[in-house]
C-alpha cells in the first residue's frame, strides 16, 4: 500500500502485551497502526488525528471504553470501531452495537479472526471513500 | 472467539449446547457445532437420522435463548441439513456471527482433531457423563479428544455455576489466551477465582510463589480478586478430588506442561469421566 493509501488504525488496550501483538501482525499486512495503553492518551489522540480504524478493550482505568468509542464515533461518525473484551457480557455487546461498532471480538481471539474484520472494514472504507 | 462444540444424543450435550448459549450471549462468538452419524444409520437420508434431529433440537435450545431481536446469529426457518461433501453436511446459522452445524459421517476422534488443526478454536467444549463412563458410542471421546487436541478444552457435566473456578497452575506456560478464557468465564458465572500453585516438598516454593506473585499482579491490575493457595504434590490428587465435587476445575496443560509431570493423564481422564465437575484444560 502506498503511504497515503494506508489505512490507518488506533488501537486501546491496558495490556502491553495485548498492543504490541497486534501492531506487529498488523503493520506485518500493511496497516499503520499507533498503539495505547491509557484511554486518555489515546482520547487526546484521537481529538488532533482522525483514523480510519479503532480498535478497543472495554474494561479500563479511567474513561472506559464504551466513554471512548462513543466519543471517537461523535467525532468522525465514519471511523470504523471495533471492540476487544476479555469480559464480554450481554450488556456490553448490546452496548457498543448501539453506539455504532462495526464489530465485537471476545478475548482470546485468533489474530485472522480480527484480520477478518479488518478485511470488512476496510472494504467499508473503501467503498464510502469510492462514493458508492 | 471460536468454539467448536462436540454433541452426541445424550442429555450431557443439551447441557453443553445450553453452556454454550449462555457463553454466547456474552461473547458473541462464531461457533461451529459438530456431530456424528451413528454406523447403523449411515445408509439413511441425514435429515432422518437421530443426530440431525437432536442437532435441530439443539439449535432451537440456542435460539431461544436469544428473547429479543438482539441477536448475531440468524436462525433458518427450515432446519434442514445440506450435503458439503459426501461425508459431511451442514445447517448454517450464521448472521453477523458464524453459527454452523455440520454433521459427519467419519469416525469422530480423528475428524475432531482434524477440525480443531482447521478452524484453530480458542475452545472446543465437549460433553461428558457425571458419574460414570461417558456414553460416546462406547468409547471415551472426550477423555481421548481432551489429550490429543491444541486448544483448550471444556468439558461439561451438567449445566450450573460453579462458585468457584479453581486454576491449577504451570509454572512453565501459562499462556494470555488461557488467561482471557478464565476471565470470560469468571464473568459469566461471576464466579471466584482461586490460584493453586503447586510445590514439591518446599523444593518448588520459591519458582511457584514467583509465577503466582505474576498471576497475582495481573489481577490486581484488572481489579480482580482472587484466592491463592499452594497445595503439595503428595495431597494434589485428594484436593483436586475435593474440588471437583463442586466447583471447576482448571488445568494448565500445554505441550511443555510442568503439570504433565504431576497429574497422570489417568488422573486426568478420571477428572473429566468420572468427577462432577466442570473442567477446563487450558492450553
Amino acid at each position: 500500500m502506498a503511504n497515503q493509501d494506508k489505512i490507518k488504525i488506533l488501537i486501546l488496550d491496558d495490556e502491553p502485551i495485548v498492543t504490541k501483538r497486534l501492531k506487529s501482525s498488523l503493520e506485518k499486512i500493511g496497516y499503520e497502526v499507533e498503539t495505547f495503553n491509557r484511554s486518555i492518551d489515546a482520547l487526546e489522540r484521537c481529538r488532533k488525528h482522525r483514523f480510519d480504524i479503532v480498535i478497543t478493550d472495554l474494561k479500563m482505568e479511567g474513561i472506559d471504553g464504551i466513554e471512548f468509542l462513543t466519543e471517537v464515533k461523535e467525532l468522525y461518525p465514519d471511523t470504523e470501531v471495533i471492540v476487544i473484551t476479555g469480559f464480554a457480557t450481554m450488556d456490553t455487546a448490546k452496548e457498543s452495537f448501539k453506539r455504532g461498532v462495526l464489530d465485537f471480538l471476545a478475548k482470546p481471539f485468533r489474530i485472522s479472526e480480527l484480520k477478518e474484520v479488518l478485511h470488512k472494514a476496510t472494504e467499508k472504507i473503501k467503498a464510502k471513500k469510492q462514493g458508492k | 472467539m471460536k468454539i467448536l462444540v462436540i454433541v452426541d444424543e445424550n442429555p450431557y450435550s443439551m447441557y453443553v449446547i445450553k453452556e454454550i448459549s449462555r457463553i454466547s450471549l456474552n461473547t458473541w462468538s462464531d461457533i461451529t457445532i459438530m456431530g456424528f452419524i451413528d454406523e447403523n444409520e449411515k445408509h439413511r437420508d441425514v435429515n432422518s437420522t437421530s443426530i440431525a434431529q437432536a442437532m435441530v433440537e439443539y439449535l432451537q435450545i440456542f435460539s431461544s435463548s436469544y428473547n429479543d431481536s438482539f441477536c448475531p446469529y440468524t436462525f433458518p426457518k427450515e432446519m434442514h441439513f445440506s450435503s458439503l461433501d459426501k461425508n459431511h453436511f451442514l445447517l448454517s446459522a450464521s448472521g453477523k456471527k458464524k453459527l454452523n452445524l455440520v454433521i459427519s459421517k467419519n469416525e469422530p476422534v480423528a475428524s475432531i482433531v482434524n477440525k480443531v488443526q482447521q478452524e484453530r478454536p480458542s475452545l472446543l467444549a465437549i460433553g461428558c457423563d457425571k458419574s460414570y463412563n461417558c456414553q460416546w458410542k462406547n468409547k471415551k471421546v472426550p477423555s481421548t479428544v481432551a489429550q490429543k487436541v491444541s486448544c483448550s478444552v471444556l468439558v461439561v457435566k451438567e449445566t450450573k455455576n460453579p462458585e468457584t473456578i479453581v486454576c491449577c497452575l504451570d509454572n512453565n506456560h501459562i499462556t494470555q489466551t488461557s488467561l482471557e478464557l478464565i476471565n470470560q468465564l469468571a464473568t459469566l458465572y461471576k464466579a471466584d477465582l482461586k490460584i493453586v500453585g503447586i510445590a514439591e516438598n518446599n523444593l518448588m516454593r520459591d519458582r511457584v510463589e514467583n509465577t503466582m506473585k505474576e498471576i497475582m499482579l495481573y489481577y490486581l491490575n484488572q481489579d480482580i480478586p482472587i484466592w491463592l493457595e499452594v497445595v503439595d504434590k503428595s495431597i494434589l490428587s485428594s484436593f483436586l478430588n475435593q474440588v471437583a465435587q463442586k466447583d471447576m476445575v482448571a488445568l494448565w496443560l500445554g505441550k511443555q506442561s510442568f503439570l504433565e509431570k504431576f497429574i497422570s493423564k489417568e488422573k486426568i481422564n478420571h477428572l473429566i469421566n468420572d468427577t462432577p465437575s466442570t473442567v477446563l484444560l487450558l492450553r
